[in-house]
């Protein structure tokens, strides 16, 4: 298996060498007894209603996702400074920063001058706690292209730091698809601005809620519903004011029951700050260049995992760019290393629900030649090897193109 | 003859007087009864939270204030107060899932003999929380309505962020 593996990061790393990234960088406080459900539903409906579907609208553009995700014990202050401290981009990558979890603000600040909120990141020692504005601040300094900071968490003062049951989400049991006038919404959104932009939950010394637990929170739920009516005159300004609306509307005009059935009442108002210039939008799809001889593996020490290397190898397979025989030779040289009964499973937008089944050479086939694909995602734990060490299952989100 | 009108006119004026004397009699004290709220409040309370909670803070024979490291005897008489702010039903709906740690603010202790209940409350997400003597978190509800704040202020009436929480806690 390590064979393999090696071989594919190799040719990975070559191909994607000259590759523009899109950087994920996640921090979801999942284990918080009081939040941790709530976190794991909206980490979820982010990755599938936001993250997937940006990922599919800019690939044509040479854009590849880096997904660099903490949940559990892995959310600390230390992984997010040093994550946030380590990142290198170029002028052309885009950076996505996201928190969910617990947050709050010093009663010594100023809302005025510091409308941000510190996180807490899974811990409780408030001196480890990190400031969003420092964030910002280095994620802007990094000269991306475009640097989104999202947080949703409380920003309430604490003096110890230096109506129906719940909001119904559209669920989706299909695969993820996306018409060409969305898919252009998003390309305006992330290509055809230049600056950063950053947004939080709840103004200064307020505090961020949820209905129930399992369900998303109220920031959440208006980010993701906001984000998937993007139309074509959609600009961050008119995006995040539309979320801050939606946020305030559903908790005021909605009648909100916790799980108990008794009446919820909470007041919540987003805040934003846009500072972008629009510029032009990149017209001639790229190319990625193939280098002659695979350069060493840079920076790819997190991509040990099989996840990685199927999600890496599927993106590969469905890049149409690049030569059709070479994609080819090398899915065969790696289809010897899956069972001769290895299948893929194809997993809902919304859930974990398998929506259908087919045989892993005829979807590798598949992926080489359709057109109607635009990304293969393989979740965390997507694949399974049978007892011989084999692959037997590989788990997919699709995202695939719609057109009416 | 005479003595028999003289006995008559005995018997008219005793009819004439006997409804006062039977008024009098039957109600022979004039006692306001006492109301017993605290019962009400008693019982209030302990729906919403427990009876073993609900014995210990209004049987509490002590309650101290305690905020960063100032300590405040309530007074006794202060004690009734304190029970009609916590009996208010409104205060025990609900406990919102919120995006921050409670922070507590300050602690309300209730002294039943050996037996102790903090209450807490934070300023922040405007949530208050029972613990037990252990520090074991027992209850947490959202506050919606400003009368602890209020109190608490009044007792540490220079703290800015009580104040500012009364100001701000209905906006």
């Amino acid at each position: 298996m390590k064979r393999y593996v090696i071989l594919v990061l190799v040719a990975f790393s070559a191909i994607f060498a000259g590759a523009k990234n899109i950087y994920w960088l996640k921090f979801v406080d999942t284990d918080d007894r009081h939040i941790g459900k709530m976190d794991q539903s909206s980490l979820h409906a982010f990755n599938t209603h936001v993250m997937n579907v940006v990922n599919a609208s800019l690939a044509s553009d040479g854009y590849t996702a880096v997904n660099k995700e903490y949940t559990g014990s892995d959310t600390s202050p230390e992984n997010c400074t040093r994550t946030v401290s380590d990142l290198t981009c170029s002028s052309d990558d885009i950076i996505v920063f996201l928190y969910m979890g617990h947050g709050g603000r010093s009663t010594r600040e100023s809302g005025e001058e510091h409308p941000w909120s510190q996180m807490w990141l899974a811990q409780n020692n408030p001196e480890k706690m990190v400031p969003v504005e420092w964030v910002h601040k280095q994620l802007k300094a990094k000269g991306a292209r475009l640097c989104l900071v999202v947080t949703m968490c409380c920003n309430s003062e604490d003096p110890g730091i230096s109506p129906k049951a719940s909001p119904k989400f559209l669920t989706n049991f299909g695969a993820t698809k996306l018409a060409s006038e969305e898919m252009n919404a998003i390309r305006k959104l992330f290509l055809g601005y230049k600056g950063d932009v950053i947004i939080t939950s709840s103004k200064a010394k307020e505090s961020s809620w949820g209905p129930t637990s399992d369900n998303l929170d109220f920031f959440s739920d208006a980010f993701i519903r906001s984000f998937e009516s993007l139309g074509n005159n959609s600009s961050w300004n008119s995006f995040f004011s539309d979320v801050c609306a939606k946020t305030t509307a559903t908790i005021e005009n909605g009648v909100w029951e916790d799980e108990n059935g008794r009446i919820i009442k909470v007041t919540q108002h987003p805040f934003f700050k846009t500072n972008v210039v629009p510029t032009d939008m990149p017209n001639d799809k790229v190319n990625p260049e193939v280098p002659d001889k695979p350069d060493v593996v840079e920076d790819r020490d997190d991509k040990t995992n099989l996840d990685d290397v199927f999600g890496e190898l599927f993106s590969y397979l469905n890049n149409k760019s690049l030569d059709l025989n070479t994609r080819r030779e090398l899915w065969d040289m790696i289809k010897s290393e899956c069972s001769s009964n290895a299948i893929v499973k194809f997993i809902s937008q919304d859930g974990e629900m398998i929506i259908d089944r087919k045989p892993i050479d005829k979807y590798a086939r598949r992926l080489m030649t359709s057109n109607i694909i635009l990304l293969a995602v393989v979740p965390k734990g997507g694949v399974k090897l049978n007892s011989e060490g084999a692959v037997q299952e590989v788990y997919v989100y699709e995202v695939i193109k719609s057109d009416k | 003859m005479r003595k028999i009108k003289h006995y008559l006119a005995v018997v008219c004026l005793v009819c004439l007087f006997m409804p006062c004397l039977g008024v009098a009699k039957s109600n022979p004290k004039r006692v306001v009864k006492r109301v017993n709220v605290e019962a009400t409040y008693k019982r209030d309370f302990a729906e919403r939270t427990s009876d073993s909670i609900a014995d210990i803070v209004f049987g509490a024979k002590r309650i101290v204030l305690v905020k960063d490291s100032v300590t405040y005897v309530v007074p006794r008489y202060q004690h009734a107060l304190l029970m009609h702010i916590l009996s208010d039903k409104g205060n025990y709906e609900t406990d919102i899932p919120v995006f921050a740690h409670f922070s507590k603010y300050a602690t309300i202790k209730f002294i039943n003999g050996k037996k102790s209940v903090c209450l807490s409350v934070d300023c922040g997400t405007k949530k208050w929380l029972f613990e037990g003597a252990d520090g074991k978190e027992l209850c947490r509800y959202n506050l919606f309505s400003a009368e602890i704040f209020r109190y608490l202020h009044a007792a540490f009436p220079n703290d800015s962020l009580l104040s500012e929480t009364v100001k701000n806690f209905y906006l």
